[in-house]
């Protein structure tokens, strides 16, 4: 597991999955609330306590690699324009290949 | 697990759920080029949505729900 630091670099990680997963395999993503907490609950009195802000942990995998990534709220506010890329990427990827079958 | 019938139901689902328990929940992806299809997860461990579709229209609705969901992670 890859956590990266920087939004980019993550990115451009996805874009080779995606490029990866282009004949065979499957790309999983997945998102999560994420705390700060880097270890269990302990039952008896909570020494791990959470940061208190909340982000958003963001992984993806080809089933082999794995990259994620820890985005704070400034981040995925500035940064919808970046999800929607690669939201589009799939979509053009899939209309070329459903142009090819017809 | 449970495949639910219209993008629409499952996005409506997954959103209570999250509400119902913040912590425990994910959502997953899965797109699969070779095939052309793409399933949604969502689930917090006990109980489990799923979508499954071929049509590039739902990558829109997707995108809506996952920017929704991560504003409502990263907020409070």
């Amino acid at each position: 597991m890859v956590l990266l630091k920087s939004y980019d670099s993550f990115l451009s990680e996805l874009t080779k999955l995606f490029e990866e997963t282009r004949n065979k395999n499957s790309l999983f993503v997945t998102i999560k609330r994420y705390d700060g907490r880097t270890k269990p609950k302990s039952c008896k009195g909570d020494k791990n306590e959470s940061t208190g802000d909340n982000k958003c942990l963001i992984r993806a995998t080809n089933g082999k690699r794995k990259v994620s990534y820890v985005a704070y709220a400034s981040v995925i506010k500035g940064n919808i324009v970046g999800l929607k890329k690669k939201d589009k990427r799939i979509g053009r990827t899939k209309g070329k290949k459903t142009m090819a079958t017809q | 697990m449970t495949y639910l019938d219209t993008w629409e139901e499952f996005a409506a689902a997954s959103e209570s759920l999250y509400q119902s328990d913040a912590v425990n929940f994910r959502f997953v992806w899965k797109y699969r080029h070779s095939d052309g299809k793409l399933i949604a997860k969502a689930t917090n461990n006990k109980v489990c949505l799923k979508y499954r579709t071929d049509q590039i229209q739902d990558v829109k609705k997707l995108e809506k729900l996952s920017s929704t969901l991560m504003r409502l992670m990263v907020s409070k």
